[in-house]
């Protein structure tokens, strides 16, 4: 008998190794549930605060760059907005109340608190959550063009999936010259390059095309900058092609970002869905 | 006794904080990243009982998945870590054994013994690190390769950082 408890007791380590293991896999494999919101925890307020506080002291590092980031969008707004246009020709035509255009989009601007490359799956911290009223599902955008969007929120912060996020990312894209579709996907390792795949094989891609996005999802506007064909490459078995593209965002140094609300969003699902169900 | 637990809980806040709000954000290369946090387990003293070496390394992990948003990730491959480390300190160990008292620093037990050490705790943590990540993403080759050189920049951090306490330690 007392070999027996000694014996249990010499290898006792092994099968608390195994217990916490066991654990450890356990919460990992759980993590993999998209819906599973009790242990996301980088939306968390505590970690947000961490990662606020880190970000007030490093933001000071790229000042700079972040000055020359939000003016190249301002001038990128003013030559479009509408004082940049002359009315040609109807100069005694005067606008009163245009019902011509009704608001699709609204932008919201955050700051990135959090971002990582190095992962498969790579998120993105922001400072905004449903206090702001940022919802799961929105898309996200930078300075130079798609960032990625959003899938978990907290009070007051929300994580977006980059492009970078092996898992969780991918949006319909086409090209800006001819209109083909298909879609974008990161295949990990270099953060600045993704693949175009899905297109159809009569397609005649080149490089240097550039990728926009096809705004079929409702989560992004179209004509968002995606990326630039860098090369095309045939896939030998089926007749589909692939192409890999430098993406446009840099996601190294990424500090605001643009959360995209689509007004109609609502309506499109609620069709399309009426649509599937019938 | 309370100065060690003083000490170590002191310096497993600081590798924490410092790994997750400081060294996540180094992606040499785009994705050669250091794990310094290790060095809280390795560094725990020869005499800790297993079973606290191994729950504390589940604790480490956990709070290291934390910052990075992959809970469980880093916990599997701290515990494997604390697992072999009594293993690792056996095959390894002087011929006269350790005395008791010391810690398994730089300092105390010379740059070949350390370097020994350090190589196959950080070695065998970032290879199941990255395994993990890649048995849910399929990328083998890719990640024994990403561990690699992961490996190599934690153990030249570890020595930085080891060389900085050696410093501080002699002028007082």
């Amino acid at each position: 008998m007392r070999n027996l408890l000694r014996l249990t007791y010499k290898y006792s380590h092994i099968g608390l190794f195994l217990v916490l293991e066991a654990v450890a896999l356990g919460l990992l494999i759980r993590q993999n549930n998209y819906h599973n919101y009790a242990f996301v925890n980088a939306s968390s307020d505590v970690v947000g605060t961490l990662y606020d506080w880190r970000s007030n002291v490093t933001d000071y590092f790229s000042l700079k760059e972040q000055n020359e980031q939000l003016a190249g969008t301002n001038a990128k707004l003013m030559s479009n907005s509408e004082d940049a246009f002359l009315l040609r020709t109807y100069n005694n035509l005067k606008t009163t109340h245009d019902t011509f255009y009704i608001r699709k989009y609204d932008y919201q601007q955050a700051r990135v608190v959090n971002n990582s490359t190095q992962l498969l799956n790579n998120n993105i911290t922001i400072n905004k959550g449903t206090r702001d009223g940022i919802e799961a599902d929105m898309g996200v955008i930078g300075p130079d063009g798609i960032v990625g969007f959003v899938t978990h929120v907290s009070e007051h912060y929300a994580v977006v999936a980059s492009v970078l996020n092996k898992k969780k990312f991918n949006v319909s894209v086409r090209t800006r010259k001819n209109h083909y579709s298909g879609i974008v996907k990161w295949k990990g390792y270099d953060p600045q390059e993704i693949v175009l795949e899905e297109v159809p094989g009569y397609a005649q891609l080149e490089a240097g095309d550039t990728i926009v996005t096809s705004g079929a999802s409702g989560r992004f506007p179209e004509n968002i900058p995606v990326g630039i064909i860098v090369k095309v490459e045939d896939a030998e078995k089926s007749n589909a092609l692939f192409a890999r593209v430098r993406t446009s965002t840099n996601f190294h140094n990424l500090y605001f970002v643009y959360v995209i609300h689509n007004l109609q969003k609502e309506e499109q699902l609620n069709l399309e869905r009426a649509a599937r169900d019938q | 006794m309370f100065a060690l637990i003083v000490q170590n809980s002191i310096r497993f806040v600081l590798l924490i904080l410092l790994q997750g709000l400081v060294l996540n954000n180094i992606r040499l290369n785009g994705y050669i990243n250091p794990y310094v946090y290790v060095l809280f387990i390795m560094l725990l003293p020869f005499e800790t009982p297993r079973w606290v070496v191994l729950t504390l390394g589940f604790i480490t992990g956990l709070s290291a998945d934390y910052f990075t948003g992959t809970i469980g990730m880093h916990a599997s491959a701290t515990v494997f870590l604390a697992f072999v480390r009594s293993y690792i300190l056996k095959l390894i160990a002087p011929r006269e054994g350790y005395e008791f008292g010391t810690q398994p620093r730089l300092q105390e037990m010379g740059f070949t013994w350390f370097l020994f050490y350090c190589s196959i705790m950080v070695v065998s943590h970032h290879s199941w690190l990255y395994l993990i990540e890649a048995f849910r993403f399929s990328a083998m080759p890719d990640a024994l390769l990403k561990s690699l050189f992961s490996s190599g920049l934690t153990i030249l951090l570890i020595f930085f950082f080891q060389f900085l306490g050696f410093k501080v330690k002699q002028r007082t």
